[in-house]
This record gives structure tokens, C-alpha cells and sequence, in this order.
């Protein structure tokens, strides 16, 4: 897939470790870890939403679209 | 769970049991010819299909033999496959993997199995017959191929299986669909 997920480059930007975001938006550390694997299929908006409020980012600051 | 797994171990048992027995009753019967046991009166269903009516040799040439073993191997490697697959699918089960992308490829193959058997069958059904009768004098040989009910009943049996098939593949991919969206 094209589209790119670098939660892992806001995490590191944070300071915040996944086990604690996958708590804070209410996701358990697999399902996080398949998002940042790039294995995950779909995102929920409700996932996407939580994710950017508790990283204090845009949603472009987590998803990247690179053509291959 | 449990009882899945225990059944699964019994069929998968059972499937290994009918494959070896399927292999030596071929190899068996192409040695031995007519002093083949017989079961229930007709002599073994994959090796001579019952609707055919060919008085088999008292004795067989050694070519009769090797043509006949040859050509039985067809529908019988098309059975032995398809108890392959149900081997394959049963430890499947018995490991808890059940509604898995393997598995359902083994019942999709299984499908396209018995689909080549049904249609094989008339094939082989003139081919062995020709090879049981070339003893006979000229005249007197012959060869026959039926195309009957029972033949489209296992096509329409085995398309079902395909579709049914097709159904559990698109559904695992539904499925993974939702298992990855996060």
C-alpha cells in the first residue's frame, strides 16, 4: 500500500511510548502495532481522531501518501 | 474446541487409513485380477465403476495388467488426492484452524477433485473396458462410455463445493478486513 503511517516518528517527537497511547486512545498494543506496521487495512476516523489529540498533531503528520 | 479437535483426529485417521487401502487394492487388484476380494459382490468402485458390464479376465497378460494398472491410476490418483486434501484439512481442524485461507483452498481443491473425477470418468470408463475386452477375439471387443445422471449429480455436487469455496475465501477476506481495521 501507498499510504505510509508514522505514528512511530510522533511517538518518538512525544516522548510517549506505544503501550501508553494504545491505553490513552483505547486501542490494545496489537491492533497499534499492526497501525504501525503498516499491516493495518482501515483506520476509524474515531482511531485517526484520538490519535491526533493525544499526539497534539494533523492527521498529515501521521499519514503519508508516497507513490510508488 | 476440544470435541473439534477429537473428531478432526478420528477423521484424519480415518482418511489416512482409506488412502493406504485405496493405494493396495489398486496395486492389489492389477496383480491379482479376479481374485481381487470383491465388496459386497462388485469389485472395487474406483478400480471398475459399477455400472459397467465387462466379465474381467481369469488370468491377465502382463500388458493388460500394466495398461490396466496405468490407466486405473487416474481416477484412483484423483481419489487419493481428494483424501489428501481431507488429511490435510482434518489436521488443519485438529490444530484449531478453522476458518483459515489454507483450509479453504484444501475444500476448494477437494471441489475441483471431484469435478475432474466426474468428468474423467467417461474417459476412463472406455479405456478400461477396451483394455478388459482386448483379450477377446477380434469382434468381440469393445468399448463403452456412459454419461448418465449420476455423473452430472457429482458435477453439480462438486461445482457447489467450489462455490461454497469461493464464499469462505471472500468471507476470510472480509474478515482479515476487519481484524485489521484499527
Amino acid at each position: 500500500m501507498a499510504i505510509i503511517i508514522n505514528v512511530d516518528v510522533m511517538l518518538a517527537k512525544r516522548k510517549m511510548r506505544s503501550n501508553e497511547l494504545a491505553q490513552a486512545i483505547g486501542i490494545t498494543e496489537q491492533n497499534l502495532s499492526i497501525l504501525k506496521t503498516g499491516k493495518a487495512k482501515a483506520i476509524r476516523f474515531s482511531t485517526l481522531d484520538a490519535i491526533c489529540k493525544h499526539l497534539e498533531c494533523q492527521p498529515a503528520d501521521i499519514l503519508e501518501f508516497r507513490a510508488k | 474446541m476440544d470435541r473439534i479437535k477429537t473428531v478432526s483426529h478420528w477423521f484424519r485417521i480415518l482418511f489416512q487409513a482409506v488412502f493406504v487401502f485405496e493405494s493396495v487394492i489398486l496395486v492389489w487388484f492389477w496383480m491379482n485380477g479376479a481374485q481381487t476380494p470383491t465388496l459386497w459382490g462388485s469389485i472395487h468402485p474406483t478400480i471398475l465403476p459399477l455400472n459397467i458390464n465387462v466379465s474381467i479376465p481369469a488370468t491377465m497378460s502382463p500388458l493388460t495388467k500394466l495398461l490396466g494398472f496405468l490407466v486405473s491410476c487416474i481416477p484412483t490418483g484423483i481419489t487419493l488426492g481428494v483424501y489428501y486434501c481431507l488429511i490435510k484439512l482434518f489436521s488443519l481442524y485438529e490444530r484449531a484452524e478453522i476458518f483459515t485461507a489454507t483450509n479453504v483452498n484444501y475444500i476448494k481443491k477437494i471441489g475441483y477433485l471431484l469435478l475432474a473425477s466426474a468428468l474423467v470418468e467417461p474417459f476412463y470408463e472406455a479405456l478400461i473396458t477396451f483394455i478388459l475386452s482386448f483379450h477377446a477375439e477380434p469382434g468381440h471387443r469393445f468399448a463403452t462410455a456412459s454419461f448418465g445422471t449420476t455423473n452430472i449429480s457429482e458435477i453439480v455436487m462438486a461445482l457447489i463445493i467450489i462455490l461454497v469455496s469461493w464464499i469462505m475465501t471472500e468471507g476470510c477476506k472480509l474478515r482479515d478486513e476487519q481484524a485489521y481495521t484499527v
